[in-house]
């Protein structure tokens, strides 16, 4: 009666799972072919706005096929990030982020891959690394050690034989075809790489937040946590994982066996057999090691730097600062909810602070006022107000850099809040950020994707960039749903 | 453009600063080399200078420390150097037997305005390990969705305008993305313990609670950051 119990287990799998969820995705075909593009790699990262392009790019041909509805590939992104197929983290060195596939979304893809390109499994060598490995294991754990001796003795055998009949020269070398499954295995087992890569990464990154959690809080089994760090030692690369990935990172800089690894790769690649192989068989082949050089890299420097700043934290004692100032905030916290109702949000309550900002302004800025300059002739009457030419504001709002961008961010959190609002009420809550240009840029906005009433014109204010504040009375647009540029 | 008349004593007095510039244009009297005025402009113009956008003028900060904190001095201002974040930026000088001017901007703030700021530095404190602080405008504000006093909307407007003031005048976010800010360590400065104690006393103070004694960490005594390098 063991149905049940796995039913429900993978029930509650999927909805858990990100692979599966993937998987079980309707936009898999666009998922899986634009992140196999351009994740393809081990530890490929791409910046955020840079894949943004690249994906609208291909959307333009996609949607040609597939029904994809209006979203950008922006919103794709969030979408995947969401369900936990990609990654977002902060770009070393510069302001923004950069997207990576995670351990999940590695491993959908090399499903798929697999099911695109149908292997036979269970080849040959499958079954002889699985027989020696099996037999390998019976006799290292035997107790007994006649039987190993024994095992010994026939390897040798094995080996005289095979040596006497090279000399005699009687000996063909493997066949095309199983050379050809084994090297398929092999690749299938490098495939598995970059997802081995990521998933190693996520953990270490768990594990050093999980430390400085520990590290944080007042418990104090938590201490020798604290001893530890402190006497030097590196409990991310002590634990299970790291010191499975130490091995396998000491291998791989070891020069002799990435030496040995090369050469072996090259001589494969020379080989009859191999010039049947596909392209991207031999090339992902020849970077077999390169690949792993880098994916082991990556991982190792975020070790370090992660080892590194934990005792930092630890020696110059910020820990302790740390821990009372959480206690503070914490209280701070809970009697600020009292005091909520006392006040308005927007009541200054009797505190200020210095920004570590100057004003600067200084006559010496100024350019004298040179009278003949403005001589305008005769004396000008005042301007009617007129009606300003919408089709002309949209012109000129093409040809300079407005932000669009804060502005409709701008007008759709106020629909957020009140469901509707005309340019003036925007205005109101949004103060204009570019003088005249975010008014003409939020009359183009409304013109584009809001409705004009024309029975009624109402009041504009914004501070121009020379902090002189300006009215217009212009015809009222309304903004009635959200915009997405 | 005006010649002016270089005062020969000037130039001897010159020669005993340690950063003698060799003069950047005809006329020049200053004493600083180049790199480090600018990194002067910098902590001026501020809000900060930080090594990873200005990692030339950090370095000019670091080898001119002394002459620069000087400048900064005649303007009764001193520079904070925090060398775990990379950072400087300069404050009013602390000293309480001298009646200095502030050159600086000083900012009331509104309540709306203290506690983001708290959630901001509560954020600050969980990532730590020198990584950037990115969080998500939407999860800061379901976190202060229990300080609500009015209805949805009006609140969601006044913590909007909050969030507004903390990005353009505080200049303490800037925007990764439409939901996403990087919260600037500067935040650390500005909501240290002191001012946390100040802002609790301030509460009680409106929720009609009379203030209490409060935990109190015995805090070791800051020590000097140590340099070894243990690899």
């Amino acid at each position: 009666m063991s149905v049940l119990p796995t039913a429900l287990a993978i029930q509650r799998l999927s909805g858990a799972n990100a692979t599966i969820d993937m998987l079980r995705a309707n936009t898999l075909p666009v998922m899986a072919a634009v992140l196999g593009e351009y994740f393809g790699s081990p530890s490929t990262r791409v910046p955020t706005d840079e894949l943004h392009e690249l994906i609208d790019a291909d959307l333009q041909t996609l949607r040609e096929h597939f029904d994809l509805g209006t979203q950008s590939a922006k919103g794709f992104c969030d979408g995947w990030r969401e369900k936990k197929v990609i990654i977002r983290r902060a770009a070393e060195g510069s302001r923004g982020e950069t997207y990576e596939l995670s351990a999940a979304g590695f491993d959908a893809i090399r499903i798929i891959d697999q099911l695109i390109t149908p292997q036979s499994t269970l080849t040959e060598s499958r079954l002889m690394t699985l027989a020696q490995s099996l037999q390998s294991l019976a006799i290292d754990t035997d107790p007994d050690t006649s039987r190993k001796l024994r095992a010994l003795e026939q390897q040798r055998e094995r080996l005289d034989e095979e040596i006497t009949r090279l000399r005699s020269g009687e000996v063909e070398p493997l066949d095309p075809r199983v050379a050809t499954e084994r090297i398929t295995d092999i690749l299938l087992q490098a495939q598995g790489l970059p997802a081995d890569f990521a998933r190693v990464r996520a953990r270490f990154e768990d594990l050093n937040q999980e430390l400085r959690v520990a590290i944080l809080s007042l418990d104090d089994h938590q201490s020798n946590v604290i001893m530890e760090i402190f006497r030097g030692v590196d409990l991310i690369s002590e634990s299970d994982e790291g010191r499975t990935f130490q091995a396998f990172s000491g291998l791989i800089r070891d020069p002799e066996s990435s030496a040995a690894f090369e050469s072996n790769v090259r001589e494969i690649l020379n080989r009859d057999f191999a010039s049947q192989l596909p392209a991207n068989a031999r090339r992902q082949i020849r970077n077999l090691l390169r690949d792993m050089k880098m994916g082991s890299r990556d991982v190792q420097g975020t070790l370090t730097e992660f080892a590194r700043g934990l005792r930092r934290y630890v020696r110059s004692q910020d820990y302790q600062r740390d821990r009372a100032l959480r206690t503070l905030i914490q209280e701070a916290l809970s009697t600020a909810a009292p005091a909520r109702m006392a006040i308005k949000p927007f009541t200054e309550i009797g505190m200020s602070i210095d920004l570590p900002v100057i004003s600067m302004s200084s006559i010496g800025g100024v350019s004298p006022h040179d009278p003949s300059a403005f001589d305008a002739g005769e004396l000008l009457g005042d301007a009617e107000s007129g009606e300003v030419d919408l089709a002309q504001l949209v012109l000129i709002a093409r040809e300079s850099e407005i932000d669009f961008a804060e502005l409709s961010s701008n007008v759709n959190s106020y629909l957020e809040v009140a469901g509707t609002g005309s340019v003036a009420d925007v205005l109101r809550e949004f103060p204009s950020s570019q003088g005249l240009a975010s008014v003409v840029g939020l009359l183009a906005l409304a013109t584009r994707h809001g409705l004009v009433d024309t029975d009624n014109a109402e009041q504009l204010t914004w501070t121009g960039l020379d902090d002189v504040t300006r009215t217009a009375t212009v015809t009222r647009h309304v903004f009635t749903e959200r915009i997405d540029l | 453009m005006t010649q002016f008349f270089v005062d020969p004593l000037l130039e001897e007095h010159a020669e005993g600063s340690t950063t003698l510039s060799s003069g950047l244009w005809e006329g020049d009297s200053g004493t600083l080399a180049d790199s480090s005025r600018r990194a002067l402009l910098k902590l001026i113009q501020g809000p900060y200078l930080s090594s990873k956008q200005h990692s030339r003028l950090w370095t000019a900060l670091l080898a001119d420390r002394v002459q620069i904190q000087s400048r900064l001095h005649d303007l009764f201002l001193d520079v904070v150097i925090d060398e775990v974040d990379e950072l400087a930026f300069t404050r009013k000088v602390h000293a309480p037997e001298f009646d200095a001017p502030s050159a600086l901007r000083n900012v009331a703030l509104t309540y709306a305005d203290t506690i983001l700021l708290l959630v901001l530095r509560q954020q600050l404190l969980a990532t730590g390990g020198g990584r950037r602080t990115i969080v998500s405008q939407t999860e800061i504000f379901e976190q202060l969705a229990i300080y609500r006093n009015s209805d949805t909307a009006t609140y969601a407007r006044n913590l909007n305008s909050a969030w507004t003031r903390m990005s353009k005048q505080y200049r303490v976010i800037h925007t990764v993305d439409d939901d996403r800010v990087e919260v600037s360590p500067l935040v650390k400065f500005m909501i240290d313990e002191e001012r946390v104690r100040a802002l609790t006393q301030v509460y009680e103070k409106l929720a009609g609670l009379d203030p209490q004694s409060h935990t109190t960490a015995d805090l070791p005594e800051p020590t000097a950051e140590s340099s070894e390098e243990l690899s």
